[in-house]
């Protein structure tokens, strides 16, 4: 009895040391952010005082600063994100899924078509720079948010194929089969069938796709200027332009990981699918 | 109406995309190879002079910029997707048996891979700043070393550390996902047969998660590999100039391109990448496929 107790204290000792560690890292892991969210409501001078700031008067005028005025060019870059984040997600769903479909249902290409594909999604993005930036320049599409949106789908389009890919998968056959003795063409079974059964895959598809070209900054730099820049690119103007507004940099920063934010609650369960592009179903 | 026939359909529905991506990779990658013998620059592209294999010489001898990144990039993966994994399954296998608050650690972690690369390396200069960051202060108050961007092995640890920062996250979603997988069975056998600890991981654990960890380590080495932003806001690459300390070979393409208008060069060195990257990918590839 007396050997059972002790097991029990040393086994709750040990549990709780396994806390007190997962605690210290996870308060590693979100202590930058907080750092971030309070310089947002700092003062600019406040931002840069030392020693550092931890309880002082909040000031949320950074963030109206950015949404509703058009100071800086902050807000012109967040809609420009926001357009060529959703048509970029928008196109790479239209013409990925049709493409995971034939891929998964009747093996097209076999694997060199698949692999093909995913090899896009390993490249350095900055193999396309020089190329693209030639084309660009003569077919006028620097500064412009479609063009920013073609480029984008190289990367995403090899994302969407794969995740769908991976959901198609794992849909019986049956259901697409029995429509089709019911009289429904292969594109209807498609359609009717398939699209409204892989609705998770379509769902997680489209917030990978949003994380990636939301975050993107190397194109966003070397192709917008003005007109087209989104945040990413916007970021690396700003702090050479105005050095020392810390705390409208750290305000735009949490305004951009708002949205993903809340969508990386939804998928929660499928994140891991996602950033693997299917690979892992966990 | 007449029904589309079958093998056509299948054809048809990957056309678009196969369409797209053949347009983005036969006319740049002949284009790149074009331009890499030619001494061009942002204004002459299309009438610059052959100059043969001058622009290889100059990358792989003299003075050999090519190997200096290569070292760069290697160092820095290296470091992070070793100490990513250690860490992620390190905290994963702390976490395994615990009950309570799984799921809240699992959400607060998944925020530092939601920050926005530059905005990090942005705000990272207001950090490491060496007379008003946060962290020079803490360090300096408790008499540690203060980190430098001024000096190259500090500047190099600072980049990974933000990256290591962000993507231990990642590293500890596969883990615990793969620890999850475990039949209980198999864990309880082992328990039951008197195996330490230790022994249990190296056994029966290690094994059981080889294929998992095997794709996350080749996700992360692909996007260390091509880091760009953070390295190039917060250290521009360097200290150091042309090839500095944190000169990635995504920062010194982007470099001889548009900071010293060498589109000659900088296309002589996305052909070498590209050569070298050509192997690396049909490995991680086949790797994938035979899973």
């Amino acid at each position: 009895m007396k050997m059972n107790l002790d097991q029990k204290t040393r086994n709750s000792v040990k549990i709780g040391l396994r806390y007190m560690c997962v605690f210290a890292f996870v308060a590693a892991m979100v202590l930058p952010l907080l750092w971030i969210f309070l310089t947002s409501i700092k003062t600019n001078p406040q931002a840069a005082a030392v020693p550092p700031l931890w309880i002082f008067e909040p000031d949320w005028t950074h963030y109206e600063g950015i949404l509703f005025s058009t100071k800086f060019n902050l807000r012109n870059a967040f809609i420009n994100s926001l357009i060529v984040t959703f048509g970029t997600t928008g196109l790479s769903l239209l013409l990925s899924f049709p493409a995971a479909y034939s891929i998964s249902r009747f093996n097209t290409g076999g694997k060199n078509l698949s692999y093909w594909i995913l090899s896009f999604r390993m490249l350095p993005p900055v193999v396309f720079i020089i190329p693209m930036f030639v084309v660009f320049f003569t077919l006028n599409l620097l500064d412009t948010h479609i063009g920013l949106i073609i480029l984008y789908l190289i990367f995403n389009i090899p994302l969407a194929v794969w995740i769908l890919k991976s959901f198609i998968e794992e849909l019986p056959r049956d259901f697409e089969e029995a429509a089709m003795v019911d009289g429904c063409t292969r594109i209807g079974a498609m359609l009717r069938v398939a699209l409204p059964l892989t609705t998770p895959g379509i769902v997680t598809t489209a917030i990978m796709c949003f994380f990636f070209s939301f975050n993107e900054f190397l194109f966003a730099y070397v192709f917008t200027r003005e007109r087209a820049i989104t945040m990413p690119a916007m970021a690396a103007v700003f702090i050479t332009q105005y050095t020392w507004l810390w705390a409208d940099l750290c305000a735009s920063m949490v305004l951009m990981m708002m949205p993903m934010v809340i969508f990386a609650f939804v998928i929660q369960k499928r994140l891991v699918r996602g950033l693997t592009m299917g690979a892992l179903k966990a | 109406m007449k029904r589309i026939p079958f093998i056509d359909l299948k054809y048809a529905l990957v056309f678009p995309v196969v369409l797209l991506l053949l347009i983005f990779t036969t006319y740049p990658f002949i284009f790149q190879i074009y331009l890499s013998f030619t001494g061009a620059s942002i204004r002459n592209y299309m009438t610059a002079p052959l100059i043969g294999l001058e622009n290889y010489r100059r990358l792989l001898v003299d003075p050999g910029y090519f190997w200096s990144t290569t070292k760069v990039t290697l160092l820095f993966v290296t470091i992070v997707v070793s100490a990513e994994l250690m860490l992620g399954l390190g905290v994963a296998l702390l976490v395994f048996p615990l009950t309570k608050g799984v799921r809240t650690i699992v959400t607060l972690l998944v925020l530092p891979m939601l920050a926005t690369p530059v905005f990090l390396g942005a705000i990272g200069r207001l950090v490491f700043h060496s007379i008003v960051g946060v962290i020079p202060y803490y360090f300096r108050s408790v008499g540690l070393p203060v980190p430098m961007m001024s000096n190259p092995t500090h500047a190099l640890l600072i980049i990974a550390i933000i990256d290591i920062w962000q993507w231990t996250p990642f590293m500890f979603l596969v883990s615990h996902a793969g620890l999850q997988a475990i039949p209980t069975e198999i864990l309880d056998a082992a328990q039951v047969d008197g195996a330490s600890g230790l022994n249990q991981l190296r056994h029966v654990i290690l094994p059981l998660m080889k294929a998992v960890l095997s794709v996350a380590i080749i996700f992360r080495t692909m996007d260390a590999f091509k880091t760009f932003d953070i390295p190039y806001i917060l250290s521009e690459g360097g200290p150091g100039a042309p090839v500095g300390a944190t000169t990635t070979v995504s920062v010194l393409t982007y470099k001889l391109m548009l900071t010293y208008d060498q589109f000659g060069q900088a296309a002589a060195l996305v052909v070498l990448l590209l050569l070298v990257l050509n192997l690396t990918i049909n490995r991680m590839t086949n790797y994938l496929s035979r899973r």
